[in-house]
This record gives C-alpha cells, structure tokens and sequence, in this order.
C-alpha cells in the first residue's frame, strides 16, 4: 500500500469508514451496552449515598464503568481519599495496554488528536475501534471521535438518569441489555480471529487469554487479570503466529 | 451538591485514569516500534477480547457463578453461533439481547 499517496489508500482501505458518522454507527452496540449498565450504575450509586451531580461529574471526568462501581463503594464505606485514588489506578492501570495497542494505527494524527481519542477510550470503545481497525489500518481522527463521544455521552446520560430515577427502573435486566456488552465482545473476538493470517494461533491465544483471566481472578481484582490474562496471551498467539508463518 | 472531599477523589481519580489512557498513545505513535513489538501489539485486542468475554460471561455479578443462577453462560453459546454464521456484529448484539430477555422470561 502506498502510505504516501492518502486519496490511493483511503480508497484502498477497508473500514473504518471515514468520517465522524461513521463512527457514531459503529458505536451503537456500545451504546446499547452503556445505557443498560449506566442507568444500573446510576441507581446503585444512589443507593450508596452519592448526589445525581457527583455522578454526572464522575460518569463526565472519570469514565470508567468498574472503576466507578468501585468508586462509590469505597466512598460508602468512608475510606480515605488517597487510597480511593490510589486504587482506581489499579483499576484503570490495564487502559495502558489499550493505549499501546492503538498507537499504531495513530501514527499519522497530531499529538492534540492522540491524547483526545486516548482520554475517552475504555474497554469497549477500544474493542470496537481496534476490531474496524484490523492490521495496519489508519485510524480518522474523526470516527474515533464519533465512537468515543457517543459512547461517553450515553455514559453520561445514563447513570445520571439511574441517578434521578433510582429505585424507580429496578428491572431493565428483564430486557436482556445488560447482556449487550458480553454479545458484542463475542462478536468483535470472532471477527478478530477471522482477521488473522490464519486462525490457529488467535484460537489459542483467545483460549489461553479465558483460561487465564478465569483463574487469575480468583486471586488478583478483576482489572489485574485482564493485564495477565492480555500479557499471556498476545505472547503465546505472538510466538504461535511466528512458528505458523 | 457536590461534597468538596468527593470533588477531590473523583478529580484525583480522574487525572490517575488519563495517564495509562494517553501515555503510550501519544509516546508510543512517536516512536519507531520494532516489527515484534507492532505484531505483539496486534494480537493484543484478541487477548483483551477473550479476557473481557471470559469475565462477562463466567462472572457477570463480579465472582463466578455456573447456570442456571448465571443465564449469560447459557445465552454466549447461541451467541457465539449468531457470530460465527452472521459475521455481523449488530446481528449477534441484537441476538444476544434477544437471547437473554427470552431465557429470563422461560425462566420465570
């Protein structure tokens, strides 16, 4: 592929389509996922004694779906400020691997642009960004920015209105959404492991990664498996790719 | 309201979140990467997918739980079939809801 001609590659390359609206279309699925959790979060963090503007503040500059269950349980339960912080960093610590994992398909955007796709990305946005992404494909500032602002805008809006309503929607899980999310990272693995030069390999890594984040959550937090669940696996798919090809 | 001690928290938390979130992107896309590490970083999302999978469907309330207390265990394996014949991800999120909301209904 030609990097120096643009008009060449743009027309060349597969999706991400191009433009902010695009990206607004891929997110739906997130979206549907965060209203279903948001308005969860929303009611719980009421529940546990935190005002409708400390969650819209929080869902607006912390952003981070299990960190901030987190959040209000420790706020509840009274612990210090420092340790409170101290431990969303360990829960948010993993956002570095999704970081990495997407700066090579920024490499071309302006630093201004890189640090506004990394400061609202999150589990899922970056499941759906890197799975349109495949390899070696260039990210549009713009349809980044379509995902990340639609999904943290019905973040947002979602636990802010758990909030106000509270105890008032007790039953959305009737509906089935909050199994939105489990769906959509079911779908995005399959078409992963379809996108690799062959699938073997991605089987096992995808195996090694479930087996790993399942064993270690019984002894690190939830967001610790993932980080040794992610080293493990990218590592044995790595090394079974290289002795594959 | 917003408490003032609750202010502090959520601001410090949110300022520990941004650096894992924007470091490596604006460093790393700087930088000349080795062609293992790029191919390493490449199979990170097929990690992370598994992982995030593995977690959402064995442990949905935060700690592991078989069926029939724990529905998405049985509602990820049409799933996984609406993925892999469909292709498509809105088919097998709209699925997957619909999957789920029926399971709760037979289930009373």
């Amino acid at each position: 592929m030609d990097i120096m001609n643009p008009v060449l590659f743009e027309a060349g390359s597969k999706p991400p389509g191009r433009g902010y609206a695009h990206g607004v279309r891929d997110a739906v699925p997130v979206v549907m996922g965060y209203l279903a959790i948001g308005l969860a979060f929303g009611v719980v963090a009421k529940t546990a004694g935190v005002t409708v503007i400390e969650v819209a503040f929080m869902s607006l500059i912390l952003y981070a779906g299990s960190a901030q269950f987190v959040m209000v349980g420790l706020i509840a339960a009274g612990v210090p400020a420092s340790a409170i912080i101290v431990t969303i960093f360990l829960v948010n610590v993993r956002h570095l691997l999704y970081s990495a994992a997407i700066s090579p398909h920024v490499r071309h955007l302006r630093p201004w642009q890189n640090v506004l796709i990394g400061s609202e990305l999150t589990d899922e946005t970056f499941a759906v960004a890197s799975s349109r992404l495949g390899q070696g494909g260039r990210a549009g500032a713009g349809w980044f920015l379509g995902i990340n602002n639609v999904s943290h805008a019905t973040w947002i809006v979602s636990t802010t209105m758990g909030a106000v309503l509270g105890s008032a929607i007790t039953d959305i899980r009737t509906l089935g959404f909050d199994f939105a999310l489990a769906a959509m990272f079911a779908a995005l693995l399959i078409l992963q492991i379809e996108s690799r030069p062959t699938w073997m390999p991605a089987v096992t890594a995808a195996a090694v990664g479930g087996g790993v984040v399942l064993c270690a959550s019984l002894v690190v937090p939830p967001s610790w498996a993932i980080i040794a669940a992610t080293l493990m696996a990218a590592t044995v798919g790595m090394v079974l790719e290289e002795s594959v090809a | 309201m917003m408490r003032t001690q609750v202010f502090l928290i959520i601001l410090g938390a949110a300022i520990v979140t941004l650096i894992p979130r924007i470091a490596p992107l604006v460093l790393l896309s700087r930088m000349a990467l080795p062609g293992r590490v790029v191919r390493w970083l490449g199979l990170v999302p097929v990690a992370v997918l598994s992982s995030l999978l593995a977690q959402a469907v064995a442990m949905p309330e935060g700690r592991l739980s078989l069926p029939p207390e724990n529905l998405a265990m049985v509602a990820i394996i049409p799933v996984l079939l609406i993925a892999v014949r469909t292709k498509s991800l809105i088919m097998t999120v709209a699925g997957g809801v619909a999957v789920m909301a029926l399971l709760r209904w037979v289930m009373g």
